[in-house]
């Protein structure tokens, strides 16, 4: 007998009470996107460093178990190891010279700065799940983006689409579980070489594909069905302690990022 | 004979989302046992569908058929899930049936015809041509031209329309003799047609066990 499809907990919330919890959705997103934006734009070690700072004082601050930290496959971290050694050749200084041969760990360094940079982005999405009902981003965005409706923007249709898309994900994954079981009972070969693996990803991948664009369409015709996507819903915004604090701490954060 | 011993499973083990979905199962399935599973959402009937299906490996207890273990490899066990679309691999309904298995024209016009369809019309047709009753047909086509030992339906009438529905419950009344099927179901209308014994899920338990009126009846009354 074998295991079902990986369950996903990626970005899935952890009911709880802390500050993090407590915090308005918006200053969740404010803050995923300014560390987010700076870090990207500036990636250097000492800014990186600021933001892991901030990443580790909210993932302290959240109290979320570390049973809830999604486990990566060993596969993927094969995969992550290959691509250093691929970086590894391609040199760069510094240089080290031994017996004669000079070995660049120039790649090799920018590969470890981009992967660490991706962790800590990661890092901040998954304490955004965890700690955030998918029911609070979509007025949350909706204040967000209000300054945007003086330039015209289509505000409700991309608030809407943002929300719709959040929420489809677990509908997607669960029929990707299908997919993968119908393929796993119809098809129980384990694929032996690459062509049947590719042959076997295409399967899965095309199932998925025409599975979320039959989703689509029937949640655009559902929509029409309801007269359209009508205003996003504008809550009262309160914030609180922890979201000035937050605040506070990210504008800090990235004035250093920018300094440094 | 397929055997549950003490099957339980719980998702999500060790997480926060740690939920327990079955708990101390005990069941044992006669070849050629017919058996409808009932019980209200949440209470466990998908779980012990992709258990019986091999799908999914128990957190507790073991499942065995004959005394071995239950095995996909070995062609022992089939499923057929409510979205029949998702279930259609390829583009024909002839290509889809042959779908994974070396099997000549004859095996496939055969195992259409054992879910009602007629061959001659259906062979070439396009699985996006068919209809919602069709599409669930050529999927049952699909997983018994693997010839299972065990084949479990998920919501295998949900949704469909009356002549629809009629012809599918004449297809599950007249499945192979020696086939064990179990039919994960909300719908008990057409019960007593497709199945002997019925099972009743609450909480993950087995709360009824019995033949199909009986077991209907007590619900009923309830």
């Amino acid at each position: 007998m074998t295991t079902a499809a990986t369950e996903l907990h990626f970005l899935r919330h952890v009911p709880g009470n802390s500050p993090v919890h407590r915090m308005w959705a918006g200053t969740k997103l404010l803050v995923v996107a300014g560390i987010g934006i700076a870090v990207v734009a500036e990636p250097s070690w000492l800014s990186q460093a600021v933001a892991a700072a901030l990443l580790i004082a909210a993932l302290l601050a959240c109290r979320v178990p570390l049973s809830a930290v999604p486990r990566v496959p060993v596969w993927f971290l094969y995969l992550l190891a290959f691509a250093g050694f691929i970086a590894l050749t391609a040199g760069g200084k510094p240089e080290v010279h031994f017996n004669g041969i000079s070995l660049g760990f120039g790649g090799l360094i920018d590969w470890l700065r981009f992967t660490t940079l991706t962790v800590i982005v990661l890092g901040y999405a998954v304490v955004l799940g965890w700690t955030t009902h998918l029911a609070d981003l979509s007025p949350a965005l909706t204040r967000l983006f209000a300054p945007f409706r003086l330039l015209r923007f289509p505000v409700d249709e991309i608030v809407a689409a943002v929300t719709l898309c959040v929420r489809c994900l677990p509908l997607l994954v669960d029929e990707l579980r299908t997919l993968y079981a119908v393929r796993r009972l119809r098809h129980p070969e384990v694929p032996t070489t690459i062509k049947e693996e590719v042959l076997n990803l295409h399967d899965l991948l095309v199932g998925a594909l025409v599975s979320a664009l039959r989703r689509a369409r029937e949640m655009a015709d559902a929509i029409d069905g309801r007269g359209g996507v009508g205003p996003a819903p504008k809550l009262p915004v309160r914030l609180r302690l922890p979201d000035y604090v937050a605040l506070l701490l990210t504008a800090g954060g990235i004035t250093l990022i920018v300094i440094l | 004979m397929l055997v549950l011993d003490g099957v339980g499973h719980v998702y999500s083990a060790r997480t926060p989302w740690a939920h327990r979905a079955l708990e101390n199962v005990n069941l044992q399935l006669q070849d050629g046992a017919r058996v409808i599973v009932v019980g209200p959402n949440g209470s466990g009937k998908s779980t012990l569908a992709w258990i019986l299906a091999g799908l999914l490996t128990p957190s507790e207890g073991e499942v065995t058929l004959d005394g071995g273990p239950l095995s996909i490899e070995e062609s022992h066990t089939a499923m057929a899930f409510q979205h029949a679309r998702l279930q259609l691999l390829r583009p024909t309904v002839g290509e889809d049936v042959r779908f994974g298995l070396d099997i000549d024209e004859a095996a496939v016009d055969r195992a259409l015809t054992d879910v009602g369809l007629d061959p001659e019309r259906f062979r070439t047709r396009r699985i996006d041509q068919l209809s919602g009753g069709e599409q669930r047909r050529v999927a049952l086509a699909g997983v018994l031209a693997r010839r299972p030992r065990v084949l479990v339906l998920d919501e295998p009438l949900a949704g469909l329309d009356a002549p629809s529905r009629e012809s599918l419950v004449q297809v599950l009344g007249r499945l192979p003799a020696g086939l064990t099927t179990l039919v994960v179901t909300h719908d008990t209308e057409d019960a007593e047609r497709i199945a002997d014994r019925a099972l009743v899920l609450g909480n993950g338990h087995i709360t009824a066990d019995g033949t199909v009126a009986d077991v209907l009846r007590t619900a009923a009354v309830q």
